[in-house]
């Protein structure tokens, strides 16, 4: 009997602290779609007060499963007011006047940089962790981060061929950005960053045909729906080159924002479909 | 300036770019008179009275009873001014006593409400040109004329000492066109200034006690229509030649036939 | 209709709007008419509501205002703000400063911005067009310097930092009144002000100008002072309006045309009611919006073009009762 009173004790004191230690923390409501999954990633579900309407569309974003069992937003102050958040986050290119007005309101604004290599995306985890007490799942997805990156690293096929990235509209990546240094990890050469590319642009298809690449890396984002921008992928001159030389297709949500998940393009563009 | 003489008109001249509209022209006009300013086309007329009426920048001065226009206040000179030019325009399609009552905006100030020496200077204006029919209708549902009729009115309506009408007549009717020469007459009658370009010589000669004839951007001849308008004016000046007729004394200045083009003499502009 | 009765209808449609405006909010299930409950209805209604009803009001009439003014300087209906380049000017010197980094969307850098640029737009348009200044060479120079506007904007566009700086651009210049705050309010009230007295200081004189320029200088208005009065106020009042919302455009076109069967075409007498009416317009607008189904927020100036292209067309198409001369 004293046993059974001891371990109800025991069980309601855990039970009390759980809770307790849930209720501490605090609400986040998220208006931008990076931020939005990494929230998803670090918060406990009952903190989440909203997130934006991006993050459960798949074609944007990695978590749109999970994201869609919470309550969406469309950004606007109203809103957000009536969810009654601790603290919000967004993106330091998200709507001035929104954020300001929060701010004006009494809310705790964190704005996120958009990330451009494995090491921003690390800051951006622990931002958020902070700003929502979650700092120890926050320093375990970071470890597991730069672990996992570590292993990519080391893994490393010796060869380097030279890749050519096409995305809708015509557009590549240039040397700043989150896409090349999975490139590079994934050991291919960025032609557009060789080329002088920094951040973000286009190359004209001469260019790239010029460059020779080895390996097309396409960038799929709503290819089931009409677009002056996909119609741009299938330039005759890079349709001649894609059908003699290996491609891979890697969904735009990897690279659109950076999460842990998107050092899973590496391993996808390590395997070309010849 | 002796006490009669109103309108001083002290070397004028106009000349747009490098070409000269108007030479330095000087003369007086006393009270109580109705002018003819008549000539050829491109003889200076509609520069003349344009720089009368301070519209265009010109040389020289122009004085109402001593006082220079150019230097008054643009409110005070429109006060003292009413000019009509060669074929008026009414903008906006307003009804034609809204548009009389513009003739008004120099006397009245912002904000103003209507005062009744506005409305009674509209009514007079209205009443003049037998307008009282049309006074609720827009202009732009008017015939040619009676819009002509209409602009008239609006510059009758400031009931300024000084008139300068360009071409008033030049859209109307016979009938309408002596109603109007007797309006402007009559306002002259009652102590004002009348100048109006014309170019029916036969109206000139019949209702205006003075004319000024002009060639070549001067003036030429100055007096009354007997003396200016003689036959050998018209020759030299309007190449053409008059009937010799009379009507109840006074003789007709009417223009029959067209004489040939003479050789130019040396120094002379075309 | 008598003056005084059209006042007083146009003011109550303006304030009825307003009113409206304060009622109507938007939450991620669609249009609401509640305050969000007791403790957030102080809140929602005065930080929130408000701002944005009063600038609808601001801009609004900002822009019926000086489309009226403009029609009657140029003597011809189809004149607007936005046609003869005044809002993309001000939306380019928004870009500028904002893109230069002069400002964030507080300071006072972007709404004089937004004036330069577009006194800028309307003193070139006046350049082209004023020694001709018959309709055609106006709405042909309007139509070259909103081109070289729009021009150097997508230049300043093509070297954003960043892709998302483009877009951020983008989306503000489609014009819009949400997340507002008062500081926008009094940012542009001083700018608004003066821009409306100089336009109101020019009624008389474009009353005058219905009779054409020399008639008017004749009647002791200058039409060159008339012209730099509506040109400057217009430049003030509609730069620091997009300075705040970007750009709404066909308000000025549309709301004069509406009120001349009821304010007669006299300039002078289009002024007030047209100021009252693009506000009560702009009001509407804003309130549909958030009237539509949950989704996004349509953007205001998109509404806007959306209503008025076609009714720019139609007044186009239109045999037009206008001016006339004696001969």
């Amino acid at each position: 009997m004293r046993c059974t009173l001891a371990a109800l004790a025991a069980l309601a004191a855990a039970v009390l602290a759980a809770s307790s230690a849930a209720a501490a923390k605090p609400r986040v409501a998220s208006i931008n779609l990076c931020a939005d999954q990494l929230v998803l990633l670090l918060a406990d579900p009952e903190q989440i007060a909203t997130l934006s309407w991006l993050a459960a569309d798949p074609e944007e974003s990695l978590l749109a499963a999970e994201a869609r069992r919470h309550a969406l937003n469309y950004g606007t102050a109203e809103e957000l007011l009536r969810h009654a958040p601790d603290v919000v986050i967004a993106g330091t290119y998200t709507n001035d006047f929104t954020r300001r007005l929060l701010a004006r309101l009494g809310f705790a604004v964190v704005a996120l940089e958009p990330e451009t290599d494995v090491a921003g995306i690390a800051a951006n985890l622990a931002i958020v962790a902070r700003a929502i007490g979650q700092e120890a799942r926050g320093e375990r997805l970071i470890a597991a981060m730069h672990e996992r990156r570590a292993h990519l690293e080391a893994t490393r096929p010796a060869e380097r061929p030279a890749a050519v990235v096409v995305r809708p509209g015509g557009f590549t990546v240039g040397a700043d950005s989150l896409a090349h240094e999975l490139l590079e990890l994934a050991g291919v050469r960025n032609v557009a960053a060789e080329q002088g590319l920094d951040r973000w642009g286009s190359l004209s298809a001469e260019t790239l045909v010029r460059s020779r690449p080895e390996l097309i890396v396409f960038t799929g984002y709503r290819a089931d729906q009409p677009s002056l921008a996909n119609a741009a992928l299938l330039h005759p001159a890079l349709a001649r080159l894609a059908r003699s030389r290996p491609t891979v297709t890697v969904p735009t949500a990897y690279w659109a924002c950076g999460l842990p998940q998107s050092l899973d393009s590496v391993e996808m563009v390590r395997q070309p479909a010849p | 300036m002796s006490a009669d003489r109103e309108l001083g008109v002290s070397a004028v001249a106009v000349r747009y770019g490098d070409r000269d509209a108007l030479r330095p022209t000087s003369f007086t006009v006393a009270a109580a008179t109705f002018v003819a300013l008549v000539g050829p086309n491109g003889a200076g007329k509609s520069s003349l009275i344009k720089a009368l009426a301070g519209v265009v920048p010109h040389a020289g001065e122009v004085a109402w009873r001593g006082r220079v226009l150019g230097a008054l206040e643009p409110r005070e000179r429109a006060r003292l001014l009413a000019y009509l030019p060669q074929s008026p325009t009414a903008h906006w399609p307003l009804p034609a006593r809204e548009l009389i009552a513009l003739g008004r905006l120099p006397h009245r100030s912002l904000g103003e409400r209507e005062r009744p020496e506005d409305a009674a200077a509209v009514d007079w204006a209205i009443d003049r040109l037998d307008l009282e029919a049309l006074a609720g209708r827009a202009v732009d549902r008017l015939s040619g004329g009676e819009r002509a009729r209409v602009l008239l009115a609006r510059a009758l309506a400031v009931r300024a000492p000084l008139l300068l009408v360009d071409e008033p007549v030049a859209s109307l009717d016979p009938y309408h066109q002596l109603h109007v020469m007797e309006v402007l007459a009559d306002y002259a009658a009652e102590g004002n200034v009348v100048i109006a370009v014309l170019h029916d010589l036969q109206l000139a000669a019949r209702f205006c006690a003075r004319v000024i004839l002009m060639h070549d951007g001067a003036v030429v001849g100055d007096g009354s229509p007997a003396e200016v308008l003689c036959a050998a004016a018209l020759r030299r000046y309007y190449r053409v030649e008059p009937l010799a007729a009379a009507h109840r004394g006074q003789p007709l200045v009417v223009p029959w036939d067209r004489l040939p083009q003479r050789p130019r003499e040396a120094g002379e502009r075309e | 209709m008598r003056s005084a009765r059209l006042y007083v209808t146009l003011a109550t449609l303006a304030l009825a709007a307003a009113a409206a405006s304060l009622a109507i909010g938007r939450t991620s299930a669609g249009p609401t008419f509640g305050f969000g409950g007791a403790e957030l209805a102080d809140v929602i209604l005065l930080e929130i509501r408000l701002p944005r009803a009063l600038l609808g009001l601001l801009v609004g009439g900002t822009l019926g205002l000086c489309g009226a003014a403009l029609q009657g300087l140029l003597r011809n209906p189809l004149a607007e703000p936005g046609l003869l380049g005044a809002s993309s000017g001000g939306a380019l010197g928004a870009v500028v400063v904002f893109y230069f980094g002069l400002a964030g969307a507080d300071s006072l850098a972007l709404p004089i911005g937004a004036v330069t640029g577009s006194l800028a737009a309307l003193a070139t348009l006046y350049g082209l067009a004023a020694r001709r200044g018959d309709l055609l060479t106006i709405i042909l120079a309007g139509i070259a310097v909103n081109a070289l506007a729009a021009a150097l904007t997508s230049l300043a566009l093509n070297f954003a930092p960043s892709p998302y700086a483009a877009l951020e651009i983008l989306f503000w210049m489609l014009g819009s009144l949400a997340d507002r705050t008062l500081a926008h309010v009094w940012l542009v009230l001083p700018l608004m002000l003066a821009g409306w007295l100089l336009v109101a200081a020019s009624a008389r004189g474009l009353d005058a100008l219905t009779l054409g320029g020399e008639t008017a200088a004749s009647l002791g208005f200058d039409p060159r002072r008339t012209q730099w009065l509506v040109v400057g106020g217009t430049a003030l009042a509609v730069g620091a309006a997009v300075a705040v919302t970007g750009v709404v455009g066909f308000v000025g076109l549309v709301v004069p045309h509406l009120l001349r069967p009821w304010a007669g075409f006299r300039p002078s007498a289009l002024l007030g009611p047209s100021f009252l009416g693009g506000a009560a317009l702009t009001l509407a607008a804003d309130c549909a919006i958030r009237l539509l189904p949950p989704g996004p927020e349509l953007k205001l100036g998109v509404v806007t073009a959306l209503l008025g292209a076609p009714f720019f067309l139609h007044l186009i198409m239109q045999p037009r009762r206008g001016g006339a001369s004696a001969a």
